[in-house]
């Protein structure tokens, strides 16, 4: 994916990331009660949440939505690189059979050819940050991928750890990619983000925000082996 | 044994009625969910410096941080409410966890603390939290509790959306 692509991609949900970003913090919106607050129609928001639900950024059913909150309020730049991450995220496919770590293990033994590992396990492996959980894997091929997870008995499905994500945009700088993707995915990938920024400072080049209460509590987590 | 399950079985060991709250919450409840290396418990009286000491705890007094004997950084509350739910409540209510098949456990605040506690901290890493308790605990939610916990009926109804909304994630 080009530099082009995303800023298309990104142009097309402008409005829609404009209406989130005005939104006051919750963890849960109704759209009715937004009609008041904000002056949109409730078909002009579920217009909105559509887009943002394209790109991974907010979850919405029955009239209630979530988004993810600090995702969307970075700066234009930073969203326009993470689009690649959004896309490949969304086009996530999750597998489990056990539904335990059994899975994983599995899935570390038999990993295609050129496969990369970002998130959960990659940010563990650089930070030492949160312990993993689940394993996300950037394939060549997904359908190739998911039929040998299918071929050992894997369900396709919402719920399992082993999850598939298809090769868009550059993995030049693989760390700079893995930071980008935990920025992306959002949650607790955030303060991997963070965890990453300030080890490997060096190697990151995106300028993403962070809170000061967020940095302050990734660092000191971080340097506790050298406070004990 | 997770070693940092282990950590809360030992920390329970040491201060009999020790609470976790937080993230290691989370994990003890749902049985499943990240964590850093750091553990957040309630406790009825403070714990002084010489108890800390005497069962090999270490203070790092300039940054203000204690460490149990195997490295893993505490943090314990012995005065504040959490997220506007008092102590006391938190120690009254916590939940005995079984952490293995000997019958060992640890207390936890309760599920529907928890969950009150997260949905007013608010930030994307507590909705996660909230989304796995959904996802994992929603049918031992006694809804009568987080009636009880919520300051107003809309804040009660809100969080009854937001559980149901994870759910269909």
């Amino acid at each position: 994916m080009k530099i082009q692509e995303s800023t298309l991609i990104l142009e097309k949900a402008k409005s829609a990331i404009g209406f989130a970003q005005e939104l006051p913090p919750s963890p849960i919106y109704n759209v009715k009660n937004l009609e008041n607050i904000i002056s949109l129609s409730t078909r002009t928001i579920k217009r909105r949440l559509t887009h943002l639900e394209e790109l991974g950024l907010a979850d919405y059913n029955r009239g209630r939505f979530t988004i993810k909150r600090e995702v969307i309020s970075q700066p234009y730049i930073v969203l326009r690189s993470i689009i690649p991450s959004l896309i490949a995220l969304k086009k996530a496919r999750r597998f489990g059979r056990y539904y335990n770590s059994t899975d994983i293990n599995f899935m570390k033994k038999h990993l295609p050819k050129d496969s990369i590992i970002t998130l959960d396990h990659k940010a563990y492996e650089l930070t030492r940050f949160q312990t993993p959980l689940n394993l996300y894997v950037y394939v060549n091929d997904v359908e190739k991928a998911s039929t040998l997870l299918k071929s050992r008995r894997f369900r396709e499905g919402r719920r399992g750890s082993v999850i598939l994500l298809p090769k868009i945009g550059s993995f030049e700088n693989l760390i700079e990619r893995v930071f980008l993707d935990c920025v992306a995915n959002g949650g607790r990938n955030f303060l991997d983000a963070a965890a990453i920024m300030l080890t490997h400072k060096g190697m990151i080049k995106t300028q993403v925000r962070f809170t000061g209460d967020t940095l302050l509590k990734v660092q000191e987590d971080l340097s506790d082996e050298a406070d004990y | 044994m997770k070693p940092i399950i282990r950590e809360t079985v030992y920390i329970s060991q040491d201060f009999g009625d020790a609470t976790f709250v937080g993230a290691i919450a989370v994990m003890l409840h749902a049985d499943k969910q990240r964590q850093s290396q750091d553990l957040d418990f309630v406790v009825a009286e403070q714990i002084s410096v010489d108890e800390f000491l005497d069962k090999g705890y270490k203070i790092n007094r300039q940054k203000n941080k204690k460490f149990t004997p195997r490295g893993y950084k505490i943090d314990v509350y012995h005065e504040r409410d959490l997220n506007g739910i008092p102590l006391e409540h938190i120690i009254k209510t916590a939940t005995p966890i079984p952490v293995d098949k000997k019958g060992t456990t640890v207390n936890a605040i309760s599920l529907e603390g928890l969950i009150v506690a997260k949905f007013r901290a608010g930030r994307d890493q507590d909705i996660e939290d909230l989304q796995m308790l959904a996802i994992r605990c929603n049918t031992k939610i006694n809804w009568d509790e987080i009636k009880y916990l919520a300051k107003s009926d809309l804040e009660y109804s809100e969080i009854r959306q937001a559980i149901n909304l994870y759910l269909t994630r």
